[in-house]
């Protein structure tokens, strides 16, 4: 987990690759298991990526976490 | 105040911008309130996250996923085969990235045309020369081509590097005219548009894009809003929209019997906060990354949103993936208390009018029902 806020967010960064047919499930499990056994009100989110477009990334546009 | 058509009569037949379509896939909209697992009517989609294009207004800037796939043209034509088995209607080369620069952009629409889906594509024609135009264009139900303004040092500021950079303006132009001259010698159904993303800060382009709709000859010109993340990257100020509403009206006054100028007033009127927290959209209207990421829509393409990302078609078959648990569990994830539509994804998905159309079935406020009779222009496009 890297970090949680106030309003139940809780953000997690994956320390190694999980393809795309695994993380989704395994996530959902994670956000399952932490709604029935801490709060109702936490939601599991992966830490944001910018964009890797190298032309587009001129624009310098930065994700707002 | 300006008026909402949700049909706008042109020389082809009708057309629904400013809508959507469901009553016309009723038998979909009646199995998916049973309970049923339905295959989406449509699918948004690229072949690539990659453009030469750098627009100020571009979702995709927030729309990184995990990891890329390249996309092979075997898997694009196998995707196209799983979406024909399962019962999808049409494919939207939109998303994520520029789909004319992808080696399997020409198989693929060809294939599509094969296989009996309606294909359309959105683009900025940079690289859509006259080859291309030729191998596709009679494929096609419709293609729209992203235009920032109608003045050329305006285009190349908001969609690539600054205004002295005007002949991106000029190879756009070059080739959607002879699109036009193209249908038209060889008497094409195809639909041709172009399209305007309305940042607040554009207010003086409304006019010129119009006018260049109008002199273009396009059957129409549509302006949009712009999407935004959920924490506003983008920095669009949707109460600034309103200031624009007698300069959209004006632009559609433009409008005469061959081009139609058309404004998405519903989409500009909701300010960006949707009315429904449920988002059943997806199910209808798939989105899928030019990654080949498969998720349900294009708003959860980021790896923020890694826990509904589904799979990758360029490293397994979409039809496997489509009748996995895992396919189900983030469509119902996203129909269920513990998704928030307000709150948790970005502004005016793809699937908005959808999703407030079932969202209203839903809660009774407003029941579809079949439509019947002449059917419009890109019926199978939700």
């Amino acid at each position: 987990m890297s970090r949680a806020t106030d309003s139940g967010a809780v953000y997690v960064t994956m320390t190694q690759p999980l393809g795309p047919s695994n993380r989704g499930s395994k996530l959902l499990d994670l956000e399952e298991f932490l709604k029935e056994n801490v709060d109702k009100g936490i939601n599991i989110w992966c830490e944001p990526i910018g964009d890797r477009n190298s032309l587009r990334n001129l624009r310098g546009v930065q994700i707002i976490n | 105040m300006p008026v909402n058509q949700k049909e706008v009569a042109t020389n082809s037949g009708n057309l629904i911008l400013d809508s959507h379509k469901l009553g016309y896939h009723f038998e979909r909209v009646t199995a998916w309130e049973a309970g049923e697992r339905i295959a989406p009517v449509s699918v948004d989609m690229a072949l690539t996250r990659a453009c030469g294009a750098m627009c100020a207004f571009c979702y995709a800037m927030v729309q990184e996923p995990q990891e890329r796939s390249s996309i092979k043209v075997d898997s694009a034509l196998k995707l196209l085969d799983d979406f024909k088995e399962i019962g999808v209607k049409s494919v939207s080369l939109i998303s994520d990235g520029e789909s004319t620069i992808s080696k399997a952009y020409v198989p693929f629409i060809q294939h599509a045309a094969q296989r009996g889906i309606d294909i359309g594509n959105a683009t900025n024609a940079w690289e859509w020369g006259p080859e291309k135009i030729e191998a596709t264009l009679p494929h096609m139900t419709w293609v729209r081509f992203t235009v920032a303004a109608g003045r050329p040092e305006s285009y190349a500021k908001i969609m690539f590097k600054g205004p002295e950079h005007t002949q991106v303006f000029d190879k756009a132009m070059a080739n959607i005219r002879y699109a036009i001259e193209y249908k038209k010698k060889n008497n094409l159904p195809v639909t041709l548009g172009i399209q305007m993303v309305l940042m607040p800060g554009y207010k003086d382009e409304i006019i010129p894009f119009a006018q260049l709709a109008i002199d273009l000859g396009v059957d129409y010109g549509v302006i949009k809003h712009c999407s935004d993340d959920e924490n506003g990257t983008l920095g669009v100020d949707y109460s600034k929209y309103e200031d624009m509403y007698a300069l959209l009206e004006e632009a559609e006054n433009l409008s005469n019997e061959k081009t139609k100028v058309i404004v998405k007033w519903e989409k500009i009127m909701d300010k960006g906060v949707p009315r429904y927290k449920r988002f059943y959209g997806p199910q209808f209207l798939l989105q899928i990354s030019g990654s080949g990421l498969i998720a349900p829509s294009g708003m959860f393409f980021n790896a923020k949103f890694s826990k509904l990302h589904i799979g990758n078609f360029a490293e397994e078959r979409f039809i496997d993936m489509f009748k996995s648990n895992r396919y189900w569990r983030a469509m119902d994830y996203l129909s269920s208390p513990a998704f928030d539509a307000q709150t948790m994804m970005g502004t005016l998905p793809i699937e908005h009018y959808i999703s407030v159309a079932l969202d209203n079935h839903i809660k009774g406020i407003e029941r579809l029902s079949e439509r019947q009779g002449e059917k419009p222009l890109h019926v199978n496009f939700l």
